[in-house]
């Protein structure tokens, strides 16, 4: 279980660089993610706004079509990565008893990972673009995520390999596991062995969406989850409700997940006993995922005031009840008759929003707020106020946007099945449409608070020589 | 709890969620290859001209294919877009633009609504001129020469059948009479294990256009079995000769007298009939 080790080894000034650099980077991205994504929203109201807002010469970067490839990658990979970046450089060290192993390292890491990313936003404005969903770099990126996965890597499992806590936390089993599968995933989903980066026919989007949907359940999953251990027995004061548990949701996640990726591709050209194999697996989903659920709330329960008290604790209960909704409608959109309304329409934007955005992002906001305040040496954020404000308008835009997309997603699924011309269908989404952009509006608000909170916690000055140390749990 | 220690090993957890996954890239990148479905192209599926291979990497650089799908499923939703996409229709694709969101319509087959290629110049550069409410941006900072690369490409996604507007209002069965040589009663005795033969044939070769319960959840030209009228109407003659020659619009691989025995489509017919009898699933 959690421990602090804070107490036990002495700080030098180097202690944290990484992750600390890790949290300043992401927040930079969230920012430009979001920016991007609320800009594009408003181009399905009105298509040619952006047009009259930028000049002639940027037309042909800043239309839809290029604008969502970099919304998605700056999320998850500029944004959530990162923040996993973050949490594995704070977290593996704390969980292994150890410093962790180069502090320069990771440091390095994150910064090859920002030129990364850059180059990433600049080729795919610029068009460059492999055209798979999730797997649009080029070539070149590829190798630069592929050489930084591996930079990762090397310093999480040399400092679990010289780990002082024999007993391994289930935190570290889903990091450790985390890095081999998106590298594993990467690589093949990827087709790195060949520049153009895709296979032929139909057989590339089975393996694109075996990719594609991996690595979803096997990077943001499993490292959101892993955040979440950490940090609900620190907060709650307790230790872990179960370890079997926890052992069984992570060994069922690890067999049935990478079966799932073809429910992208329900009633599509492909054969269908492999759509067969997705919709089952999905929803045997629901073993590792309520078996998660249930650990967390059992470790949480009967704790509430204290829980509730924190605003990482807000975060990572809310981050749970999006968690069990997506992993509700998961297993549903995957089956043949439900597929055949919601495919294809805003339904499944939302509910790829509620992962990526309503989970994920929500534990990692936790992880922010329990961490940053603890890697400055300094006894809180910047402002409690702003962290409160950040959490209810990011939870309010959200809840009104994924509502907002499922309503949207039904109407235009039904209206197709009953016939109804093409055009009319894109009219009638308009004011669904503008309320997504809006809710967008409230949800970027709140992030530029949280951005500002960080950089504002870094610049503060160091109030005391010591953080108050999390109790060992 | 000694069979826990087990799972606290590093190497025990990478060597088993290896396992794991390697299992997987076996089912999705290895099985599906030794399918002969997924490399024989279908007769409508042709090689790309350069100007047309020159218009799809622009579809794919300007990202048209996050607001456009390009498959044609056998459900209800895409009864007026085309022939049903099979895998066959991709081979000359890399990659093949499925799509996983539709803000804009199917172009799967849209050179058969749409033949002219100056209808598609002149959408792409005021979407708004030709459809009024279109929300796809305006491409007119394009040289003429990318636009008529696009337009080329466009134009050849086509099935060759004609478009019909509502498949759905057209007489399924009128005039539509099996030939002497199918005017026979079904040799195959009503028993259960023909039925669960049958059953088994269905579900392996005839789920996938008319669905696992026989509602034909697929295209107009799926008829739904479920469909008291038609089956009805339909002779066990009708229904033999039609699975054996394939619908009066060509499907693609519906000539199942090359590939089942007419033991087998006979078994087919007696499970067929379980749908509109509700005995399917006993």
């Amino acid at each position: 279980m959690p421990t602090s080790t804070e107490e036990a080894t002495e700080r030098t000034a180097n202690d944290g660089l990484a992750s600390r650099h890790a949290i300043y980077s992401a927040a930079l991205w969230l920012g430009l993610s979001l920016t991007v994504g609320t800009l594009a929203s408003f181009s399905l109201v009105w298509p040619d706004w952006l047009r009259a807002v930028f000049p002639k010469e940027l037309w042909p970067y800043i239309h839809f079509g290029r604008l969502r490839p970099v919304h998605v990658h700056i999320a998850i990979f500029g944004w959530l990565s990162t923040m996993y970046f973050a949490a594995m450089y704070y977290i593996v060290p704390r969980l292994a008893g150890v410093k962790l192993f180069s502090e320069r390292l990771g440091a390095a890491t994150v910064w090859f990972w920002n030129i990364t990313m850059a180059a990433a936003t600049v080729t795919l404005l610029m068009g460059m673009t492999q055209n798979r969903e999730y797997g649009e770099e080029i070539w070149p990126i590829d190798l630069m995520v592929a050489i930084t996965v591996v930079m990762l890597g090397i310093n999480v499992f040399a400092t679990v390999a010289k780990r002082r806590i024999k007993t391994m936390y289930v935190s570290l089993w889903y990091m450790m596991g985390s890095i081999i599968w998106l590298a594993l995933l990467y690589i093949v989903g990827n087709k790195m062995w060949d520049p153009s980066g895709a296979f032929t026919g139909v057989t590339d989007p089975i393996i694109n969406w075996w990719y594609g949907h991996n690595v979803i359940g096997m990077w943001f999953t499993t490292n959101g989850v892993a955040i979440a251990y950490y940090l609900i027995p620190l907060l709650a004061g307790r230790p872990l409700y179960s370890h079997k548990l926890s052992m069984i949701g992570f060994w069922s996640i690890a067999a049935i997940y990478p079966q799932t990726g073809a429910h992208h591709l329900i009633w599509g050209p492909v054969p269908s006993w492999l759509v067969s194999v997705a919709a089952v697996t999905s929803m045997m989903m629901i073993i590792p995922v309520w078996t998660v659920l249930t650990n967390f709330y059992k470790t949480a329960s009967g704790n509430w005031t204290r829980f509730l008290g924190s605003v990482p604790g807000r975060f990572i209960l809310m981050g749970s009840v999006f968690y069990f909704v997506t992993c509700l409608q998961g297993p549903t959109q995957s089956l043949r008759s439900w597929s055949a309304v919601v495919h294809f329409t805003h339904w499944v934007v939302g509910h790829a929003h509620l992962a990526m955005l309503g989970a994920f992002s929500f534990f990692s906001f936790a992880f922010a707020y329990h961490a940053l305040p603890r890697l400055l040496g300094r006894r809180g954020m910047y402002s409690e106020a702003l962290a409160g404000w950040h959490f209810w308008l990011s939870t309010l835009g959200f809840v009104i946007m994924a509502f907002d997309l499922w309503f949207a997603g039904i109407v235009q699924g039904t209206s197709w099945i009953s016939g109804t011309p093409f055009i009319q269908v894109v009219v009638a989404m308009k004011p669904y449409m503008l309320t997504r952009a809006l809710a967008g509006v409230i949800i970027l608000t709140g992030q530029f608070l949280y951005i500002y909170n960080v950089f504002m916690t870094a610049r503060q000055p160091e109030r005391t020589a010591k953080p108050a140390a999390p109790r060992a749990a | 709890m000694r069979w826990a220690r087990l799972y606290m090993s590093p190497t025990l957890i990478i060597l088993g969620i290896v396992a794991l996954l390697a299992f997987a890239a076996v089912v999705y990148l290895i099985v599906p290859t030794a399918d002969r479905m997924l490399w024989d192209p279908t007769p409508r599926a042709k090689p790309y001209s350069d100007l047309e291979a020159r218009g799809k990497r622009l579809y794919g650089r300007e990202g048209c294919w996050y607001c456009h799908t390009q498959q044609v499923r056998p459900v209800k939703a895409d009864a007026n877009l085309g022939p049903v996409s099979l895998p066959g229709d991709y081979v000359y694709d890399k990659p093949a633009f499925l799509g996983s969101e539709r803000q804009g319509p199917d172009l799967a087959w849209v050179g058969d609504r749409l033949p002219d290629k100056n209808y598609h110049i002149v959408h792409l550069k005021n979407p708004r001129a030709t459809m009024p409410g279109s929300i796809m941006p305006a491409f007119d900072h394009l040289p003429q020469a990318d636009l008529e690369a696009l337009a080329a490409y466009l134009v050849s996604l086509k099935s060759g059948s004609r478009p019909e507007r509502d498949l759905r209002s057209r007489g399924r069965h009128a005039h539509d009479y099996p030939p002497r040589r199918y005017r026979i009663q079904n040799p195959v005795a009503f028993s259960r294990e023909n039925l669960t033969a049958g059953k088994r044939l269905y579900d392996r070769d005839c789920a996938r256009c008319h669905g696992l319960g026989g509602r034909g959840s697929g295209p107009a030209e799926a008829v739904d079995f479920t469909d008291t009228h038609f089956m009805g109407e339909a002779t066990d003659a009708y229904l033999f000769w039609k699975i054996s020659e394939g619908p009066r619009r060509p499907v693609a691989g519906h000539d199942y007298k090359n590939r089942l025995s007419a033991r087998g489509r006979w078994q087919i017919v007696h499970y067929l009939r379980s749908f509109a009898e509700g005995l399917a699933g006993e």
